[in-house]
């Protein structure tokens, strides 16, 4: 598993996650829910190390749960991406198999890049 | 206010206790990664700490028996999924999330979301049933108690049950049960 499988797997599911939410409207939980289920069928299938994706694909659908008007662009979720998938590989080693991490490491991401340039919560309302 | 503060506090102490352990044992670029990272972390939390000012909570919310329940259902049914069908632990979470979403209030939903990530916790870390009903149970009072903390950021689920999770191995391993 390289790290450029990591980035393109996260960047797709969260941006695909994103997507779902925001355009389709289908609200975060099952947006994430459903990304997450067709990552864990299809990647296993698709590639020879699909299986060490899939919670790269999950950790990547939590950061694409994140509410427009905390990351409103799509270059700020894309950047929160490319960290979390930079956090994934650099924290291999910590909480190992502590159910959670994923969503962890995404809630590190999305802070890490709202505290540098996303909005006000409240600039929306 | 002071549970709005409390809640952040705690989900923050998840993410720092991840970056204090990954920091530990980082060397090269991951070192340096995981330490940018962090200082724009604090960045965050900072931000996020001084927004709570004038901030409340939104929306109507669930009681603390339904969140705590259905948590504690959610957890199960991973767990059964993942235990019992066999199924990798990251589908069976999703399963879980996705009949949630269509089955139930918002609120509720995400809560349910939250326990399942309790469950594909590793047999190490939560070696049983009673354990991850547990933690289930704590993902769903967690849940309450961080209601309008990390609002609209992405993995605050996860972060919630990853506090559970660890809070669970703290609480077991003291009492001499893990």
């Amino acid at each position: 598993m390289s790290f450029l499988q990591v980035l393109i797997t996260s960047l797709a599911a969260g941006l695909l996650t994103r997507f779902l939410t925001s355009r389709l409207q289908r609200g975060p939980v099952l947006s994430s829910a459903l990304v997450t289920v067709a990552a864990g069928l299809a990647l296993p299938v698709l590639l020879s190390q699909g299986g060490a994706l899939v919670p790269v694909a999950a950790c990547a659908s939590y950061v694409g749960m994140t509410a427009d008007n905390r990351l409103d662009r799509p270059w700020q979720l894309a950047v929160a991406l490319s960290l979390s998938a930079v956090l994934y590989v650099a924290s291999a080693a910590t909480f190992t198999g502590i159910g959670g991490k994923g969503g962890t490491i995404a809630a590190i991401a999305v802070i890490a890049v709202w505290g540098c340039v996303g909005r006000h919560a409240q600039d929306s309302q | 206010m002071l549970r709005q503060i409390l809640g952040l506090l705690l989900l923050a102490g998840v993410g720092i206790a991840l970056l204090a352990g990954g920091i530990a044992g980082a060397h090269g670029w991951e070192l340096l990664a995981l330490i940018t990272i962090g200082l724009l972390f604090y960045l965050g939390v900072a931000r996020l700490f001084f927004s709570l000012k004038g901030s409340a909570a939104s929306g109507e919310r669930a009681g603390l028996l339904p969140i705590v329940t259905a948590a504690i259902v959610g957890a199960a049914a991973t767990w059964g999924l993942r235990a019992g069908l066999g199924i990798n632990p990251c589908v069976a979470s999703g399963l879980v999330g996705i009949v949630a979403a269509l089955a139930l209030s918002e609120n509720v939903a995400a809560a349910v979301y939250a326990a399942s990530f309790v469950a594909t916790s590793s047999l190490t870390v939560l070696p049983g049933l009673p354990l991850v009903l547990w933690a289930g149970a704590l993902t769903g009072g967690i849940c309450c108690l961080t209601s309008s903390a990390y609002a609209g950021v992405g993995g605050k689920l996860g972060t919630i049950a990853a506090g559970a999770v660890l809070a669970t191995m703290l609480i077991f391993r003291a009492l001499g049960g893990m």
